[in-house]
C-alpha cells in the first residue's frame, strides 16, 4: 500500500531561524509513527504541514498521494483527526457537543450522530452520563479520552497528535498510553505524534524518527535506534534521556538515604 | 419567542417617537419662558388638544431650529430677538411687518403679543422716582446726581449705554457691577438707577419703577406665540385667546411666584389661566412630577436603548471584521477612540448642524459615543480566545464561519457583554445631555436646572439618571448569569 503521509524535500524557515531543511519521509500506513527530538528540532513544524496549519517554503506534502490543495484544506482536514497538548476541548461545549460538533456541521442525521457518540465514549472507557458534562467537570485523563473521541468522530484514517499527552501526570500518562494502544489494536490508524518524551516513543512508536535541527538524523524501530544509533547525535539523545531518568531515580533514593544518615 | 418580544419592544419604542399627531410645544431657557409655553400647553389642552412638552429646548435658535424643522409646532418668542437674532435685522422693524416677513418667507405665524414687551428698560425706587417725579428716561438728563450701575453687559452692548446716552443726551457716568448685585445695591441706596428686563420678577419684589422709554430707543420684545402655519387652524384660534392678556405687571408678578415663591410653572401658569376664566374644562391636573419622572425614564431609556441596539448592530461586526483583518484593526479602533475624545457637548453641537435637533442626532451621538466599547471589547474579546482552542478548531476543518459561529463567538461572548455593559451606562450619561438638543429624558431638568441655577431641579434629572445606571448594570449581570455558562464567566478576569 503506499504510504498516506509523504514529505518531499521540504523547506521551512521562520525569518533568521531555519525549522526544516530538506525533509524527507514516508510514514508508513496503519502503523504510530513517533516524530521527537530536542526543541526547536523541527518536529512540530512537521505534523502541522500534514493538515495545512504550515505551509512548507519548498518542497511539498502529499496526503493519500495527493500534494495537498492549499486552496482546499477544509477537505483535507476533515479527513485527518486532531489532537493536541492541553486537549483544547471547547469549554463553552458540553462533553457530547465537543465530540459531535464536527459531524452535526456535517450534517450527519441525529441517529447517527447519537450511536457514533456513544460508540465512542464507551471504547474509550468513559460512563455515558459523562455526556452532559462540562469539559471543566472531568479530570486531565478524561478530558483527554473526550479528546480522543472528538478527534476519531468522523473516523479519520489519519490521526496527528502533537504532544497530547505532555501535560498529564505519569499515572494517568500511562493509563491512557495502554488506552491508546488499545485502540490502534482495534482499528489501526495511520498515527503521527510528536513527543518529546522518550519513554512515551519507546512505549507507542511502531517507528521512531529523531529530528535535529531540521533534519533526520534516523528513522527505525524502537530496537534499530537503540540498537544501531545512526549518528553520534542520536546516540547522546537516547542515552541522555534514559541516563536522566536513572539520575532522577537515583537522586530520590540518595535523598532518602541522606535522610535516614542525619 | 425571545426574539418575537425583543422584536415587539423595539417596534412599540420606534412607534411611540412617531406618535399621534399631537401639538409639540417647546419653551426657552428661562423662568419667563417656561410660564408662557404651560399657559400655551394648558390652554390647548383644555380644549382637547394631546399636547406633547418639549420643554428644555435651550436657547433662540436651537427653539427657532426645532420649529422650521417641525421637531416643535409653537413656542412662545419675542419680537426683536426674531428680528435680530434670528433674521439678523439691524433696523427697526414693527411687529406687523414682522409678522408679514415670517408668514411670507418661513412659513412661520407670529400670533398676536400676549400683551407685554420684556425689554431693557431702566428701572429705579419708586420712591425716589415720586420723589423726583421723574417717569421717562428723558427725565433722568436733569438729575446729573443720579447715580447709574449698570450691567457690564449693559454697558458693553453697542446698543447698550453709550448710544442710549447719545440718544437721550443723558450725562452721568455709570459704574458697572454684576447684575444679580444691581437690585441689592438699589435696594441698600448704594445706586438709584440700574438697567433691568421689563419683566423681572424683582421689579416687584424690591418695589421699583420703570423708566418709559420715551424716545423709543429700546426695540420691542413683544412677546408671542410662533407656531408653524402648517398646524390646525384652531390651534391658532386657541392660543389667540391669549392675546392681550398679560400686562408687565402680571408678568412680573407671575415671573415672582416662581422665582421667589417657588411655585411651579404648571401651577403659576394654571392659576393665571383659571384667574382669567380660559380655562371650560377645570379638569387639569399639571403632570405631577411622579408621571413627569415616569415619562421621562421611558424616553430616557428609549433613547438609550434604540441607540444601544444600532451601535450593537454596527460595533459588534465591525469588531468580528478587523478580528478578521487585523491591517485595519488599527484604523478603525483609532477612527472610534477619536470620536470618543470629542466632548460630549461639543458633538451634540456638531448634530445641529447635520442633524436638526431632537431625537435623532441624539441617538445618532449617543451610537457614535457607544460604538467605541463594544468594538474594542469584541475585537479584544476575539483575540484573547485561547490560541490552542483556535488552533484546534482550525485543524478540525471548520470554515471561517463555523469557526465564528460555534466556537469564537460563544466564547467571546462574555467580554462582549462587558462592553456593551459599558456602552449602555455611557450611554444612560450621556442621553442626560440629550437634553440640550430636545431629545428629552432625564437630561431635561438638569437642563432645566442649569438654566434656572436651581441644584433641586437638577436633582431631579440627576439622581433617577444615577439609579437607571444602576439598575442597567445590574440588569446586565443578571443577562451574564443567564446567557454564560457559569464556568466561563469565572474564566473572564472583570
Amino acid at each position: 500500500m503506499d504510504h498516506p503521509i509523504v514529505f518531499e524535500n521540504v523547506h521551512k524557515s521562520y525569518g533568521q531561524k531555519i525549522a526544516l531543511r530538506g525533509v524527507s519521509l514516508s510514514i508508513q500506513s496503519d502503523a504510530i509513527t513517533v516524530l521527537i527530538g530536542p526543541s526547536g528540532g523541527g518536529k512540530s513544524t512537521l505534523i502541522q504541514m500534514v493538515n495545512g496549519l504550515i505551509r512548507p517554503d519548498r518542497g511539498r506534502v502529499l496526503i493519500f498521494s495527493q500534494p495537498v490543495n492549499y486552496d482546499k484544506l477544509i477537505e483535507t482536514r476533515k479527513r485527518i483527526g486532531y489532537a493536541v497538548q492541553g486537549v483544547a476541548l471547547f469549554p463553552h461545549l458540553t462533553v457530547e457537543e465537543n465530540i459531535s460538533l464536527l459531524a452535526r456541521l456535517e450534517k450527519w442525521p441525529s441517529q447517527k450522530i447519537h450511536e457514533r457518540v456513544h460508540e465512542l465514549i464507551t471504547l474509550v472507557n468513559l460512563p455515558a452520563a459523562y455526556l452532559s458534562k462540562y469539559p471543566h467537570e472531568l479530570s486531565g485523563g478524561e478530558q483527554q479520552r473526550v479528546g480522543l473521541c472528538r478527534a476519531m468522530m468522523l473516523d479519520p484514517k489519519i490521526f496527528l497528535l502533537d504532544e497530547p499527552f505532555g501535560a498529564l501526570d505519569p499515572i494517568t500518562r500511562n493509563e491512557i498510553h495502554l488506552e491508546f494502544l488499545r485502540l490502534q489494536k482495534l482499528a489501526a490508524r495511520t498515527v503521527v505524534l510528536v513527543t518529546h518524551d522518550l519513554r512515551e516513543a519507546f512505549r507507542l512508536a511502531d517507528y521512531i524518527v529523531i529530528l535535529n535541527q531540521g533534519v533526520i538524523e534516523q528513522i527505525g524501530t524502537c530496537k534499530e535506534i537503540i540498537e544501531r544509533p545512526a549518528s553520534e547525535f542520536v546516540e547522546q539523545f537516547v542515552h541522555s534521556n534514559l541516563e536522566e531518568e536513572a539520575v532522577q531515580k537515583g537522586g530520590r533514593k540518595l535523598s532518602f538515604r541522606a535522610q535516614r544518615e542525619i | 419567542m425571545k426574539r418575537a418580544k425583543l422584536t415587539f419592544f423595539l417596534v412599540m419604542l420606534f412607534t411611540e417617537s412617531i406618535g399621534a399627531q399631537t401639538i409639540k410645544v417647546g419653551a426657552k431657557h428661562f423662568n419667563e419662558g417656561y410660564i408662557l409655553s404651560e399657559m400655551m400647553a394648558q390652554l390647548l389642552e383644555d380644549r382637547g388638544f394631546q399636547v406633547e412638552r418639549k420643554f428644555g429646548l435651550g436657547g433662540t435658535l436651537i427653539c427657532y431650529e426645532a420649529l422650521v424643522n417641525g421637531e416643535i409646532d409653537a413656542y412662545p418668542e419675542y419680537s426683536g430677538t426674531i428680528a435680530q437674532a434670528v433674521l439678523k435685522r439691524t433696523d427697526q422693524i414693527s411687529f406687523e411687518e414682522l409678522q408679514n416677513l415670517l408668514a411670507r418667507e418661513h412659513q412661520l405665524e407670529l400670533l398676536e403679543s400676549f400683551g407685554f414687551n420684556n425689554t431693557y428698560a431702566l428701572t429705579m425706587r419708586a420712591e425716589l422716582a415720586e420723589q423726583f417725579n421723574l417717569t421717562t428716561i428723558s427725565d433722568l438728563g436733569q438729575r446729573r446726581d443720579l447715580r447709574i450701575g449698570l450691567s457690564y453687559e449693559f454697558l458693553e452692548r453697542t446698543d447698550g449705554w453709550n448710544a442710549l446716552a447719545k440718544a437721550y443726551s443723558l450725562p452721568q457716568r455709570p459704574v458697572g457691577m454684576e447684575h444679580g448685585l444691581a437690585y441689592q445695591a438699589l435696594e441698600q441706596n448704594k445706586i438709584d438707577v440700574t438697567d433691568a428686563y421689563s419683566t423681572d420678577a424683582e421689579i416687584l419684589r424690591y418695589d421699583l419703577v420703570l423708566l418709559e422709554d420715551d424716545r423709543r430707543f429700546f426695540p420691542e420684545y413683544l412677546a408671542a406665540p410662533l407656531v408653524r402655519n402648517d398646524l390646525d387652524p384652531r390651534v391658532r384660534t386657541v392660543l389667540g385667546e391669549l392675546t392681550a392678556r398679560i400686562t408687565e405687571p402680571e408678568i412680573q408678578r407671575l415671573n415672582a411666584e416662581v422665582a421667589i415663591h417657588k411655585k411651579s410653572f404648571a401651577q403659576v401658569a394654571h392659576s393665571f389661566l383659571k384667574g382669567e376664566s380660559l380655562l371650560q374644562r377645570n379638569s387639569f391636573v399639571a403632570e405631577t412630577k411622579w408621571s413627569a419622572l415616569g415619562h421621562r425614564t421611558l424616553t430616557h431609556i428609549k433613547l438609550t436603548a434604540i441607540a444601544l441596539v444600532i451601535a450593537m448592530g454596527l460595533a459588534i461586526p465591525f469588531g468580528i471584521l478587523i478580528y478578521r483583518r487585523p491591517v485595519i484593526a488599527r484604523p478603525v479602533l483609532y477612527m472610534s477612540g477619536l470620536l470618543q475624545t470629542v466632548p460630549s457637548i461639543a458633538l451634540l453641537a456638531f448634530m445641529i448642524p447635520l442633524f436638526g435637533i431632537g431625537i435623532k442626532p441624539a441617538i445618532i451621538a449617543l451610537v457614535l459615543y457607544a460604538l467605541l466599547p463594544i468594538l474594542r471589547n469584541t475585537y479584544a474579546a476575539l483575540n484573547t480566545i485561547d490560541p490552542n482552542l483556535k488552533k484546534v478548531s482550525v485543524a478540525m476543518g471548520l470554515t471561517v464561519w463555523q469557526r465564528l459561529r460555534h466556537i469564537e463567538i460563544p466564547l467571546a461572548i462574555p467580554n462582549m457583554m462587558a462592553g456593551i455593559r459599558t456602552a449602555a451606562v455611557i450611554s444612560i450619561g450621556t442621553a442626560t445631555l440629550a437634553a440640550f438638543i430636545g431629545a428629552g429624558g432625564l437630561g431635561e431638568p438638569i437642563v432645566t436646572g442649569l438654566a434656572l441655577n436651581d441644584p433641586y431641579i437638577i436633582m431631579e434629572g440627576a439622581i433617577p439618571a444615577a439609579l437607571l445606571a444602576i439598575f442597567v448594570e445590574l440588569g446586565f449581570e443578571g443577562l451574564e448569569r443567564l446567557l454564560v455558562p457559569r464556568h466561563l464567566l469565572q474564566q473572564t478576569a472583570r
